[in-house]
């Protein structure tokens, strides 16, 4: 099992304190204000359909929506006016659907811009520890990677930029339940070594451990709040159906 | 890999033709290939604009005309030496590029091309517009050349050396740039924008940063042609020649380092050869485009020198091969369709 050191380089673990965040498509409400709670090393899980709003949550709380509000508290920083880039420095770092890996450039470069943004060297010494088989990767266009592949170096560079909290969006999507097993495993890694994570997924996922809170959402909003309580598919299904607008 | 072996490749075969021209071909081709250079200087700066950082930008004709106009009214007005004026048409247009990219770099994709499109317009009305400055449509004669004691930069050979030297600098310079944290921002701008945010790249900064190095580029370009010909006229920096330019990077091959010298010569060269055609020339210049674009879309030169490595690379492999008789025929057909296409 990984050392502590690596994620914790930049310090303790930090929580996060979401406080009536709420945004906005034009004149389109796309998330109505909602509180989240995440406690240093703490694990939240969100889920909802399609259109939920559970995207526009995470890029809301990673300052990529254009009309939001609300206050982003990350350990003692309040991040509320900050752009995107400066949150991701921060070390609040999202990644989003679609894994954001960038073809064109190799797995290292991809790693080097995560470490631009934790303002360090690279260091292949603590993504290997999360990842070992990456770095044999190291030249290779991230564009020829399978999914999962690419899903892991998501995960190395915001292991790179010495993420303090992540936002990850669907990661298990479009994976084979073998390769979502290995994913999970890395995230098991980083949460117990005290990386706390706010993660979307599109169903109620059986994850490493149970989530301290699982919020779903619908249509915009918070239909249920879970705190040490399974929500299984069947009470998703009754939730959506009783719950959307 | 910061370059592609079959570039390296097209880059040498590039190199050996730039030094054999003055060694082989008269004075026509020296001048020829010395425009083509100048050009190509444009060129390889909307490579790293549009390439790179994915900026759709017909912008690169304000800006030569920047570099141009500023060489030929410094010198022509003031007195100033022309090396001194070439330096600060660069300066001044990467001050107008960071001035008006700054608001215009806000736009997105297709909008930000027709905003660089009118920017075009804008500067050819001025230039027709401000007469008494800039000539209007006469435009300004007289431009003293670019010299070094006693060699003087609007004879054919110093001018074909300086322009040559030049690119290979571009390259060598935009090449350490796409290398560099700043060029990994670029190719994030061009890969995944929704992405570069939330990897603390400041979208519109970087995107500034690669237009006024595309800018820079084409001021040089401009100034290179007004101080060689020693002549400047609106009609060497109209809207066509910001197609002209675009269809030059397109044609070569947009992401690659012997695309802009390629094609710039292909669009410098054929139109100028095929008039011995006749009154078809033009019609047949742009249908040799069309089947270009058409037929190689990634560019001419590095199509075929990829498509030449990978005849290459099978041949290689089938020579360490028993030979297939006819009975087993089925084990050279799977020779052959194993061999290519992973060269990403």
């Amino acid at each position: 099992m990984p050392g502590k050191a690596t994620v914790m380089k930049r310090g303790e673990p930090v929580g996060l304190d979401v406080a009536g965040v709420s945004a906005s498509y034009g004149r389109l409400r796309a998330l109505d204000p909602l509180d989240v709670k995440v406690k240093p090393g703490g694990l939240v899980l969100v889920v909802g359909p399609n259109g939920a709003g559970k995207s526009t949550l995470l890029r809301t709380l990673a300052g990529l929506t254009a009309k939001s509000q609300g206050n982003v508290v990350l350990g003692q920083r309040n991040l509320s006016r900050m752009s995107a880039p400066k949150r991701a420095r921060q070390g609040l770092v999202l990644i989003p659907e679609g894994r954001g890996t960038l073809p064109g450039l190799t797995v290292e470069e991809n790693l080097l811009l995560g470490a631009r943004l934790g303002g360090a060297p690279l260091d292949w010494g603590d993504v290997s520890r999360y990842l070992p088989r990456l770095q044999e990767r190291s030249w290779q266009n991230c564009a020829s990677l399978s999914g999962g592949e690419m899903q892991m170096l998501a995960i190395a560079r915001a292991i790179a930029a010495r993420a303090r909290l992540l936002l990850l969006d669907e990661p298990s999507r479009g994976l084979a339940p073998l390769i979502v097993g290995e994913v999970y495993r890395a995230l098991q890694a980083l949460n117990s070594d005290g990386l706390g994570m706010i993660l979307v997924e599109q169903k109620s996922v059986p994850l490493w451990r149970a989530p301290d809170e699982t919020i779903v959402l619908a249509a915009g909003r918070v239909i249920h709040r879970a705190v040490a309580e399974r929500v299984d598919e069947a009470m998703l299904a009754d939730l959506y159906m009783s719950g959307a607008r | 890999m910061i370059i592609k072996r079959a570039d390296v490749a097209l880059l040498v075969i590039l190199a050996v033709v730039v030094l054999l021209v003055p060694a082989t071909l008269g004075d026509y081709w020296i001048l020829t290939f010395g425009t083509v250079g100048a050009i190509a200087l444009a060129v390889i700066g909307l490579n790293v604009a549009m390439g790179w950082a994915g900026l759709l930008s017909f912008g690169q004709p304000v800006f030569m005309a920047v570099g141009g106009y500023t060489s030929a009214i410094l010198t022509t007005r003031y007195g100033v030496n022309p090396w001194l004026a070439l330096l600060a048409g660069i300066a001044l247009s990467a001050v107008v590029a960071a001035v008006i990219g700054f608001p215009v770099l806000k736009l997105e994709s297709h909008y930000f091309a027709v905003a660089t499109f009118a920017m075009s317009l804008i500067v050819l009305s001025l230039i027709n517009g401000a007469q008494g400055f800039t000539g209007g449509a006469i435009g300004v004669i007289g431009i003293p050349p670019l010299t070094i004691g006693s060699v003087n930069f609007a004879e054919h050979m110093p001018y074909y050396v300086l322009v040559w030297v030049l690119v290979a600098l571009a390259l060598l310079v935009t090449y350490a740039i796409r290398a560099s944290r700043t060029g990994r921002a670029f190719r994030v701008l061009a890969a995944r924008p929704d992405v570069a945010s939330s990897l603390g790249i400041q979208v519109r900064r970087y995107r500034v940063i690669a237009f006024v190095i595309s800018a820079v580029l084409a001021s040089l370009a401009g100034s290179l042609i007004v101080e060689f010909s020693t002549y400047a006229s609106p009609d060497n920096f109209n809207g066509d020649v910001g197609i002209l330019v675009f269809a030059m990077l397109f044609i070569g091959g947009v992401r690659t380092a012997s695309g802009p010298i390629i094609g710039a010569a292909i669009v410098t060269v054929v139109p100028v050869e095929a008039t011995a055609i006749g009154k078809y020339s033009a019609l047949t210049f742009e249908l040799i485009l069309l089947v270009i674009l058409v037929v190689w879309p990634r560019g001419l030169g590095i199509s075929v020198a990829t498509g030449v490595e990978d005849a290459i690379e099978r041949f290689v492999k089938n020579l360490g091969k028993p030979r297939a008789s006819v009975a087993d025929g089925a084990g050279g057909l799977g020779a052959r369709s194993s061999g290519g296409g992973d060269h990403g």
